[in-house]
């Protein structure tokens, strides 16, 4: 087998043509957003992109939005580390919440006419639950946002030996720029773009690495041989049935509660940066169809960001210049870690011309993600921080100003989360941890809030804060005592990423036993109060007289019937 | 039963009316299709000039930038011609939205 001395190094010079390309890309974002800039006049239009994108726009921004560091380099580090156990954060820990915020919660996000979550929350439950909502939203993204500026600008250091605080400035600089001018419309088609550049760059791997393995047979027997009980990296489920029999030290009461119920549901439906993208569809219809739309590409994934970890742990380790990757807590200088796995996979494989688009990939992934964190930072902060709490009475002229100087400052905000990053194990740790401090218990709080009317304001306001202030607790006992994860997951075998699962899940719990324990010793809001925001009290508006084939519920449908297939075929 | 908005700001058409805004979206799957294209043909010309000076890189004998480039120079093109703003100003306007299904 043929190997590069290229990645005995790490380092790789990018031929003219590479250079170009990624030149084109640049160019192409920021002309996108001087050219939405003219069409950006109110705040609605930078918020909400005016409200008038299509289900497959909508659909396909959705997805980007979350191909951010958190897909591309991070999973594929994953994968490698666990094996085929990461798919999980794709199948059970998304589709089944895409489609319940398509099929039940959508209608009420796009109904109350809302422009955030943290919005919802101050119609529904007063303007406490919102303003604790959208301060712990706010630290969210503005953190998330470092992690993708850190995944970026280390893979520019290990494909190009570019400078890590050189990569962080420039990219920031350019997401600024265009998010700044033309606000969510620019973001939104700014992923549209972006996402069709990670598939085209990205399939590069997957399709040389099942050419130089033999196919997908033949790369499981690869991976049975390279590695010690290589066979647990090839199930998805059939090791799950303790913390010890797989890489991931979980247990399957993890994966189904933990990730599939309460992270999967509260990121895919309470997390703005997904949801703002959804509400900006034109019609009802196009809302509830924008997030099963992103659920058949969120199936289809794995291709280019689980396929290519296993690859490496078939072909990386063997040949004349073998490379085992390892932690980052573990690795000495000049050793590479799993977060390298997919660059230098691209190195391994991708000639002049496609190293260029690949490269291309990896940074309109990253930036997607900084752009919606961005985007998301910008609405959540002018309308549910500085219009209640600051200046209420200012012109919609002045609150566009503001979303355009929230975005700038939002970025710079980032760069400095972006260096905590570095010390992080792997960067998935850090974001599983920081979805299990804010998203769970906000998701508790929103989905009874939505499906109960009886919950009060009280009752939502202190189980959301004690749901987030226990999960921040528990993350903070275990990094004093370590041991202390055998209590939260219940077994002296779990090992970090179960910590989250079960972390979120007590918060969730803790959060939804507080919220409705006082909710029955305070007083309800009246009914009429509650209309276009609970259950029951609301009649759901009309799709319009559509074919049952073009009908939301259908295809809502068709993707856990996939869902529950590939599940059968990787079990 | 009408909806009644808790909020105070104008409620359109919340049972699937399409917005005036809708006229005014960019045609975002042209510009996807033109770069594409182009991508495609400045790496096809890298593969092209790969068949006479090989890359160092597992599989180069498959010239992988030359069908890369083959691909994604179809795709952006069919795009391109799909969307092409002067051929199909009105449904550009639908589909550029991203009208979909």
């Amino acid at each position: 087998m043929a190997t590069l001395p290229l990645l005995a190094s790490g380092l790789v010079r990018l031929a003219p043509v590479d250079m170009a390309i990624i030149v084109i890309y640049f160019a192409a974002v920021l002309g996108l957003g001087f050219y939405l800039k003219s069409r950006t006049e109110s705040s609605e239009d930078f918020f909400l992109a005016g409200r008038s994108m299509g289900a497959w726009i909508a659909g396909l921004s959705f997805l980007a939005a979350n191909l951010g560091a958190l897909e591309l380099m991070g999973w594929a580090a994953s994968a490698y580390e666990y094996g085929i156990l990461a798919v999980h954060w794709y199948w059970i820990g998304a589709i089944p919440a895409m489609v319940f915020l398509a099929l039940v919660m959508m209608p009420f996000y796009y109904i109350s006419r809302t422009h955030s979550v943290p919005g919802y929350l101050k119609l529904r439950f007063g303007e406490s639950t919102r303003a604790l909502s959208a301060f712990s939203f706010a630290a969210m993204t503005v953190l998330m946002s470092g992690v993708n500026m850190f995944a970026m600008a280390a893979v520019m250091q290990v494909v190009l030996g570019w400078n890590l605080h050189f990569s962080i400035w420039v990219s920031s600089i350019t997401v600024a720029v265009y998010v700044a001018l033309g606000g969510l419309t620019s973001a939104i088609l700014n992923e549209v773009l972006q996402f069709f550049l990670i598939w085209c760059g990205a399939l590069v791997i997957p399709i040389l690495g099942l050419m130089e393995t033999g196919g997908w047979g033949a790369l499981k027997a690869r991976i049975v041989n390279n590695i010690a009980h290589g066979s647990t990296y090839l199930h998805a489920w059939t090791t799950l049935g303790h913390f010890s029999s797989n890489p991931m030290g979980i247990q399957w009461t993890g994966i189904v509660f933990g990730l599939g119920f309460v992270i999967s549901f509260g990121y895919w439906t309470t997390d703005f940066l997904v949801v703002q993208r959804v509400l900006a569809s034109k019609d009802v219809r196009s809302a509830k169809l924008a997030p099963i739309i992103g659920a058949f590409f969120k199936m289809a994934i794995p291709l280019i960001v689980i396929l290519p970890g296993l690859i490496g742990l078939g072909v990386l380790a063997t040949g004349a210049h073998p490379i085992h990757l390892v932690s980052q807590a573990l690795a000495k200088p000049g050793q590479h870690t799993y977060n390298d796995v997919l660059p230098l996979l691209l190195v391994r494989y991708a000639p002049p011309g496609l190293l260029g688009l690949g490269v291309t990939a990896l940074i309109a992934g990253f930036m997607s993600g900084m752009a919606g964190n961005v985007s998301a930072f910008a609405t959540v902060w002018t309308y549910d921080i500085y219009r209640p709490l600051m200046n209420k009475n200012a012109s919609d002229k002045h609150y566009l100003q503001m979303g355009r100087w929230s975005t700038i400052i939002g970025v710079l905000v980032s760069i400095g989360t972006a260096y905590l990053v570095m010390h992080a194990a792997s960067i998935m740790d850090y974001v599983q941890a920081l979805f299990s401090f804010f998203v769970a218990p906000l998701f508790g709080t929103v989905v009874l809030g939505m499906l109960w009317k009886r919950i009060t304001n009280a009752g939502a306001f202190w189980g959301l804060l004690c749901g987030t202030v226990s999960s921040i607790g528990m993350w903070f006992w275990v990094k004093a005592n370590p041991h202390a994860l055998a209590i939260i997951a219940m077994s002296a075998h779990a090992k970090p990423m179960a910590q989250d699962m079960y972390q979120a899940l007590w918060s969730w719990l803790i959060c939804v036993i507080i919220t409705v324990a006082i909710t029955f010793v305070t007083q309800p809001r009246a009914e009429k109060d509650l209309t276009g925001l609970v259950y029951g009290c609301t009649e759901l508006p009309d799709e319009g007289h559509y074919p049952w084939v073009q009908r939301p519920a259908f295809w809502g449908v068709a993707a856990i019937v996939i869902l529950v297939w590939l599940n059968w075929v990787f079990r | 039963m009408a909806m009644t908005p808790p909020q105070s700001a104008p409620e359109p058409a919340a049972t699937g009316g399409e917005r005036p805004k809708e006229s005014e979206a960019p045609p975002i799957w042209f510009f996807v299709g033109a770069l594409l294209l182009l991508y495609g043909v400045i790496i096809l010309g890298a593969g092209i000039y790969q068949f006479w000076h090989p890359p160092h890189t597992v599989l180069a004998r498959d010239h992988a930038s030359f069908w890369g480039g083959v691909g994604l120079a179809i795709f952006g093109g069919g795009f391109t011609w799909g969307f092409w703003p002067r051929k199909k100003h009105h449904s550009d306007n639908a589909k550029g939205a991203g009208a979909g299904k």
